[in-house]
């Protein structure tokens, strides 16, 4: 599905992520954890092409590396953002009708084609919309969304692609409990054969929930990979992502 | 039926429709362009020298002066297409200077009826006698003009409405998200610009038949300025919103004469006032989406 092999990073004289190695399965949750600055951002960015990297990125045969970011997600790589990229000055439907257009197999005359030859995909837009919690909301322009709001947008947005790996960038962030709560139930029915699903995240209740394997980044390098719970207990996980000795509690 | 005085008005917000709508494509895609005023000047020398020279037909100068414009627009588009915000601004603006620098040395005469015809460097290019020798009136050739911007603006609207449309909106407001959504960002840019190119192109070609004479020092910087401030002040959510600002300062503040003198300082302090109040126009994206939806709930009300 997904195999990362040496993958570096480097802005000037820094290194934000160094030699990893790391490969995901088909249909698992990989949970993919780090404290602040440890470069879970940077690979999604270098797997998304919108930094360069070296090393090696092969995705369902392909080598991604070099590619542009427009082709990456076009073979099905989609991404979330942590620090929450929707089209403001569009409505919530529009922005999810936005995520279509890029897309591959597209003919001039569906580029400018009238409204009455995208029902099938005004339909979708409007499944995914309602699968998310927006159904009520469709209408209004995404940049007056709450913020949780609009998380669920983008994951909609993500999903009208029907992606084979879906990269989720704090999807939690700045959310509630209760909001993480069905945030997290979202997600937990998106990973099924044929889709895998990264999800960078801090809150533990949502990866342990959630991730059938871990991986922990700390100053740009790979310390661990395994079961949550395996891992989670490591010495060197606990010292450099909690700072504490004591277990986590899920 | 109508004066003479209107008829040059109308005549005029007409064809300076077309340098606002060009200014506002590239506006569209998230570009600030000081320099569309480049485009409407190729236009107008390429169609005289191919009615007054060359013997074209009115429409066939007026189509070849826009495709030579949105050829110059290609040329401007594919050099700047790495540069953006306030570089990309600068470049058109010297673009454009470049372009009418170039007029004030452009000598290309032949000899009719023995004189010369032709653009010749800083004395202009005179005798760009169609409409006279066709006898077109001046109302008839309002007519002209308001049928080209409509067909154009009837197009634009159009594509608005289409994926295109949204494509480029994406590609305005986030070039970022839209490459990550699979849109090819340049692709977008350069086409657009052409476009524009071409859009301006058409109101030059008009200018130039319907007064017969142009010089380089017309096309300066302010006709450029007062294009892309039509489109801020009007509004960026919809092509209507350049015509807008076109009405209101062409038709409001210049026609009726309402501040004489004072007139470039009333408009440039509607621009700075709208700026802050409100930075995409009269009839921004929320404006719009709200006109749409009491036309919706209407038409779901019947």
């Amino acid at each position: 599905m997904l195999a990362i092999d040496g993958l570096t990073v480097r802005f000037g004289g820094l290194t934000a992520l160094e030699d990893v190695s790391l490969h995901a399965a088909d249909g698992e949750v990989l949970g993919l954890i780090g404290p602040n600055g440890s470069g879970k951002t940077t690979l999604i960015n270098a797997l998304t092409g919108v930094y360069p990297a070296t090393g090696r990125v092969c995705f369902r045969g392909e080598d991604l590396l070099g590619l542009p970011p427009e082709r990456i997600v076009r073979l099905g790589l989609v991404r979330t953002f942590q620090n929450l990229r929707v089209f403001r000055r569009m409505t919530v439907l529009e922005n999810v009708l936005a995520a279509q257009n890029g897309m591959t197999g597209m003919r001039f005359a569906d580029l400018i084609g009238g409204r009455r030859r995208d029902g099938r995909r005004r339909e979708r837009a409007h499944e995914l919309v309602e699968q998310v919690g927006l159904g009520s909301d469709a209408d209004r322009l995404a940049g007056t969304l709450p913020l949780a709001s609009q998380r669920r947008l983008e994951l909609a947005r993500a999903l009208v692609r029907d992606p084979a790996l879906l990269l989720l960038d704090e999807p939690s962030g700045g959310m509630t409990p209760a909001e993480t709560r069905e945030m997290t139930g979202l997600i937990a029915r998106l990973a099924c054969p044929g889709r895998t699903v990264i999800v960078v995240e801090h809150k533990m209740a949502l990866i342990t929930g959630l991730c059938t394997r871990l991986a922990v980044l700390n100053f740009g390098r790979l310390i661990a990979e395994g079961a949550p719970a395996e891992v989670l207990r490591r010495p060197a996980v606990v010292e450099a992502y909690l700072g504490t000795e004591t277990p986590v509690d899920a | 039926m109508l004066d003479d005085h209107l008829i040059g008005v109308l005549s005029n917000m007409g064809m300076i429709s077309f340098i606002a709508l060009s200014a506002y494509l590239v506006l569209v895609v998230g570009e600030i362009s000081f320099g569309q005023q480049a485009f409407f000047a190729v236009s107008a020398y390429a169609s005289g020298i191919a009615s007054a020279m060359w013997g074209w037909p009115f429409l066939g100068a007026v189509l070849w002066g826009a495709a030579v414009a949105g050829l110059a627009g290609l040329l401007l588009a594919i050099p700047t297409l790495r540069i953006r915000g306030l570089y990309f601004a600068i470049a058109t603006l010297a673009f454009a200077e470049m372009v009418r620098l170039a007029l004030e040395i452009f000598t290309y005469q032949v000899e009719q009826d023995g004189e010369l015809v032709g653009p010749n460097g800083s004395e202009g290019f005179r005798d760009i006698r169609y409409i006279y020798e066709a006898d077109i009136s001046a109302g008839e050739f309002l007519l002209v003009i308001l049928a080209l911007l409509a067909a154009t603006l009837a197009i634009i609207l159009w594509i608005e409405r289409t994926r295109l449309g949204a494509i480029l909106r994406m590609v305005g407001e986030d070039p970022v998200l839209a490459r990550l959504q699979g849109v090819n960002v340049n692709l977008a840019k350069i086409a657009t610009v052409a476009a524009a190119g071409l859009v301006a192109g058409i109101g030059g070609a008009l200018y130039a038949h319907l007064n017969t004479y142009v010089e380089p020092k017309i096309f300066n910087v302010m006709l450029g300025v007062h294009g892309l401030a039509y489109g801020l002040i009007g509004g960026l959510g919809t092509a209507f919103g350049p015509l807008l600002g076109v009405a209101l300062d062409i038709g409001v503040l210049e026609s009726t004469r309402a501040f004489s003198g004072y007139r470039m300082i009333v408009f440039g302090g509607l621009v700075a006032v709208l700026l802050i109040v409100r930075p995409r126009g009269l009839l921004d994206e929320a404006a719009v989406y709200r006109v749409r939806r009491f036309l919706l709930r209407k038409d779901a009300g019947d």
